[in-house]
């Protein structure tokens, strides 16, 4: 990722292209710019040089080309920002792109629940980093009504140590309740970083899922073919194209631009046939893009020769 | 120092909330009205109990008592001592005097137009004898878990006791509130010293 100056950005958009890599997000404040990128090993030496030449600095970002929810059980006070902001914060830091939401009835104890909206909304996000109490009962009771409908790789960060919550995320994390204010302490940040490191292993296993059976085209290269599309180049939105491991979320209205993204042409295949182009669950803002797997391609192309 | 005691069925979140309870109390300010507070935490129920013990008994603030006040020429200047009640002053005397002839003229100075003495002006109202107490309960609400919003206030003998639970208020919450109350007007419920 090169953190730096928008001055001779240019040049670097060029030099990735030129090297074969791709740019997965670009965000720029001001004259701040932060361009997270996939370039080849071999090359990377080109590029750091010159990211150095431009003021900026370049350094490694293990979560790039993921969207993850970080999600806390409402959005009051007592629940944000703190520590749900700084985990995003980091996570952000590490590459990912990440959105913060609270459930609308997650608070409370008996009375806490997730609706089939609330849980079909995270499961869109590559994986979710759910945000618990201080009080063990509580997380452990909550992990059974809430976790449980959740699909999307999810990690669990809560005070105290819960017994009995396999099977409902894929990895916990202990030691970081409620706060009041900023994580700003050495063991705070320790915790922090030890919250990046487990959504880095719950998503390397989901990549190693997906290696075993690859995608049919790679996210980039749908991403590519989206952003020379009219409406998304018009997008005013900070990233209209945020990738995942498996697609991409293109932040354009899907009733108004889906026959359009399923007639593009990738390796001589419309789009449609090769992805499931889905709205979004959140409104009606943004398309999601799953790209297949080459075995579901090769077998729905099969079905479709026996009928013809 | 104040004092707090925290006594619950989860050791792990007794000493997490001590921690959030003294951050929070101290963010809104009250901790140095506050001389000693006990908490205690049932989330299995869920039934919470938290009971301050107050310094001294709030009393009514005017203009006089968080400002200086120096009368001059058909203007009374005020020099605010006490920054918190800075909004106050700011208020009661707009309410008095109209904001046209109020000019802060910069962070802690305000020249009054038309006020005849500093006696006049240090007379005004800035805080009721109940708003400190109303912040304390406010405070106390903010530390509450989320969703535990049956709630009720026990107010008396310089001491304020707060009882929530997340569905019925059963009249055995309410006696165990009270119980606590009358220990802490006692002055018992103290951390055991060794």
């Amino acid at each position: 990722m090169y953190d730096g100056g928008v001055y001779r950005s240019q040049e670097l958009y060029e030099l990735v292209e030129d090297v074969g890599g791709v740019v997965l997000l670009k965000s720029q404040s001001s004259q701040l710019l932060t361009v997270t990128m996939s370039i080849p090993e071999e090359d990377r030496g080109l590029v750091e040089a010159l990211c150095k030449d431009m003021g900026g600095e370049v350094k490694e970002v293990p979560l790039a080309g993921t969207e993850i929810a970080v999600v806390g059980p409402s959005l009051g006070r007592h629940h944000m920002p703190h520590p749900i902001c700084d985990i995003a914060e980091y996570l952000r830091r590490s590459g990912a792109f990440t959105v913060v939401m609270g459930l609308a009835r997650g608070r409370g104890k008996n009375t806490s629940q997730i609706n089939l909206m609330e849980s079909t909304i995270i499961d869109e996000y590559d994986a979710c980093v759910f945000m618990m109490g201080n009080f063990k009962h509580c997380v452990e009771a909550k992990a059974g009504m809430i976790l449980s409908h959740i699909n999307a790789p999810t990690v669990l960060v809560c005070g105290p140590e819960p017994e009995g919550v396999q099977g409902t995320c894929d990895a916990v994390v202990s030691g970081v309740g409620r706060k009041a204010s900023r994580m700003r302490e050495t063991s705070e940040r320790d915790k922090l970083d030890e919250i990046t490191g487990r959504v880095i292993e719950v998503l390397g296993e989901k990549r190693r899922a997906i290696e075993e059976d690859p995608p049919y085209v790679l996210p980039s290269e749908v991403k590519a073919l989206l952003e020379n599309y009219g409406p998304i180049d018009m997008c005013l939105r900070p990233a209209p194209l945020v990738m995942h491991l498996d697609g991409l979320r293109a932040k354009i209205p899907y009733d108004e631009n889906h026959e359009a993204v399923e007639s593009m042409e990738v390796y001589g295949r419309p789009l449609g046939e090769v992805c499931v182009i889905t709205p979004s669950k959140i409104d009606d803002s943004s398309i999601l893009i799953r790209i297949k797997s080459r075995s579901q391609v090769e077998y729905e192309d099969s079905l479709r020769a026996e009928r013809a | 120092m104040a004092e707090t005691v925290v006594q619950g069925t989860e050791e792990s979140g007794n000493g997490l909330y001590a921690a959030l309870y003294e951050e929070i109390m101290s963010d809104v300010g009250k901790m140095a009205a506050v001389e000693r507070s006990y908490l205690r935490l049932k989330p299995e129920v869920p039934l919470f109990i938290m009971s301050v013990r107050m310094r001294a008994k709030p009393a009514a603030k005017t203009i006089g008592a968080v400002a200086s006040t120096r009368a001059e020429r058909g203007s009374v200047y005020v020099s605010i001592s006490d920054e918190l009640y800075a909004p106050g002053v700011l208020r009661a005397l707009w309410a008095r005097y109209g904001r046209d002839d109020v000019v802060q003229t910069d962070r802690s100075d305000i020249t009054v137009r038309g006020a005849d003495a500093s006696e006049e002006v240090d007379g005004l109202p800035v805080e009721s004898q109940e708003q400190p107490v109303q912040e304390i309960i406010g405070a106390l609400w903010r530390v509450m878990p989320e969703g535990i919003r049956n709630r009720r206030v026990i107010s008396g003998g310089g001491v304020i006791t707060a009882v929530a639970t997340e569905e019925v208020t059963k009249p055995e919450y309410i006696e165990e509130a009270m119980e606590v109350h009358g220990k802490m007007v006692r002055g018992e419920l103290r951390r055991s010293r060794c």
